[in-house]
């Protein structure tokens, strides 16, 4: 089966009904896309199918050949960070990020088609991604942000004197 | 033309039209059907189906939205978001399915195949006597969900094609939502009045299987007061425990929900 994951013609070998979350991880080697339920039920799995977000872990690979597929390694760089990622390192939309590549793919996909900064608006868009610390709040901060079209500075972010991680860090160096 | 791909324990093939299709499932054994995945490809990979040949519906069409002189029929393999805008109860139904993700990808014909809690969409077929076309070895068959269960529709060797039913006059999905059961459905009554003004109602979650309500029906056709069906309703369910809800709750919830669907068709 042949795909185009990232921008990259890929032929893989994986068994046809694997799923696509299997063949990323275990024979491509993209790691972003995180096997939390694999059931369907928590959204970090998420990637872009041809631009749409789709459960990975629910994907049969055969279902997917000839297909484009976008995981956050193709969203951007850490030299270039897409504008979804540099929001949530802005508002601080991660913990301890297990769901966040998930969230990154779907909040990306919801800004493209023109998503709004509108709160419920994006609660129902990202819906289906479970964060178990609970920082949903941060998280569509960081969405609204984006849609709303913000600009970020990642490094005044890193050097605020607001920064309570870079705060504590300071304090114990 | 079909194409086939072989690797590890299962075949796939992807016939790209519906007779295709028809021909792949019923002539090849135990063959079973793949459409939107989000059941099967977990239970796969999880180990908890043993599945040895696939024929996979992606580009077999079968997704189409048919209107015609008053009914409406929709491919087996249409993806529940597209039946988002199909007539009540069918529609909000269809429209609270899972998560964004899952229901674009999740099709009506997958969720008829499946048994509960994942059946969401008999209830509301029920309700709409809808029509059910499939095919196995034996050739075309059309009857009702009921019939199609029966008739064993989500074994290997059997294709639902499409489920096609009359706009109602009026129709109305009531859902309970439990936040701890995330977008499963522990119980919901989808109520129908039909051209003639006859009104039919049925659950999902009152039983072990989607049912019709008769007896409340009864009640309607005689004469009879909301409040009246509505307590009726009991005389058709089974209320079971799972993880859902229990039996208990499920009893004590369907004479409301039966009273809310029938209120917002109007009765």
């Amino acid at each position: 089966m042949d795909l185009t994951v990232n921008s990259v013609a890929r032929t893989v070998q994986s068994p046809p009904l694997a799923s696509l979350l299997t063949v990323l991880r275990e024979e491509l080697d993209i790691t972003s896309p995180k096997a939390g339920c694999e059931s369907g039920s928590c959204g970090a799995c998420t990637v872009l199918i041809d631009g749409e977000p789709r459960r990975s872990c629910l994907t049969a690979v055969c279902a997917v050949d000839g297909a484009e597929v976008t995981t956050v390694e193709g969203l951007g760089t850490p030299e270039d960070l897409s504008r979804v990622q540099q929001a949530f390192i802005h508002h601080y939309a991660a913990q301890c990020g297990f769901c966040t590549d998930g969230l990154v793919v779907a909040a990306t996909a919801y800004v493209s088609a023109g998503g709004s900064a509108d709160t419920a608006a994006i609660s129902d868009a990202l819906a289906g991604h479970y964060c178990r610390c609970t920082g949903y709040v941060k998280i569509i901060e960081a969405v609204a942000a984006v849609a709303r079209g913000d600009e970020f500075d990642i490094a005044a972010t890193a050097s605020s004197a607001n920064n309570t991680y870079v705060t504590i860090a300071g304090a114990g160096s | 033309m079909t194409s086939t791909a072989t690797a590890g324990a299962a075949a796939v093939s992807a016939p790209t039209s519906e007779a295709e299709a028809v021909a792949a499932v019923t002539q090849q054994p135990n063959a079973t059907v793949l459409a939107g995945g989000t059941l099967l490809v977990p239970q796969h990979n999880l180990g908890h189906a043993e599945i040895e040949r696939v024929v996979w519906l992606g580009r077999a069409g079968m997704s189409a939205i048919v209107r015609s002189n008053g009914s409406i029929t929709v491919g087996a393999a249409t993806p529940l978001a597209k039946c988002a805008g199909l007539p009540a109860p069918a529609g909000p139904c269809a429209a609270r399915i899972g998560d964004n993700e899952v229901n674009a990808q999740a099709t009506i014909g997958g969720n008829v195949c499946s048994p509960a809690p994942y059946g969401d969409m008999r209830g509301p077929l029920l309700a709409l006597g809808a029509q059910l076309h499939w095919a196995d070895a034996d050739g075309k068959h059309t009857g009702g969900v009921t019939d199609f269960v029966a008739a064993g529709g989500s074994r290997p060797g059997v294709l639902l094609l499409d489920v096609a039913f009359a706009v109602p006059a009026a129709g109305s999905f009531v859902a309970l939502r439990r936040h701890h059961t995330q977008s499963l459905c522990a119980l919901a009554v989808s109520a129908v009045r039909g051209g003639d003004g006859a009104v039919a109602i049925a659950a999902t979650g009152a039983a072990p299987d989607a049912c019709r309500l008769h007896a409340a029906e009864a009640v309607l056709a005689g004469g009879g007061a909301i409040a009246e069906a509505a307590a009726a309703a009991a005389a058709d369910a089974d209320p079971y425990d799972d993880a859902l809800a229990s039996a208990a709750y499920r009893r004590r919830v369907l004479p409301v929900y039966v009273a809310r669907a029938l209120e917002q068709i109007g009765e």
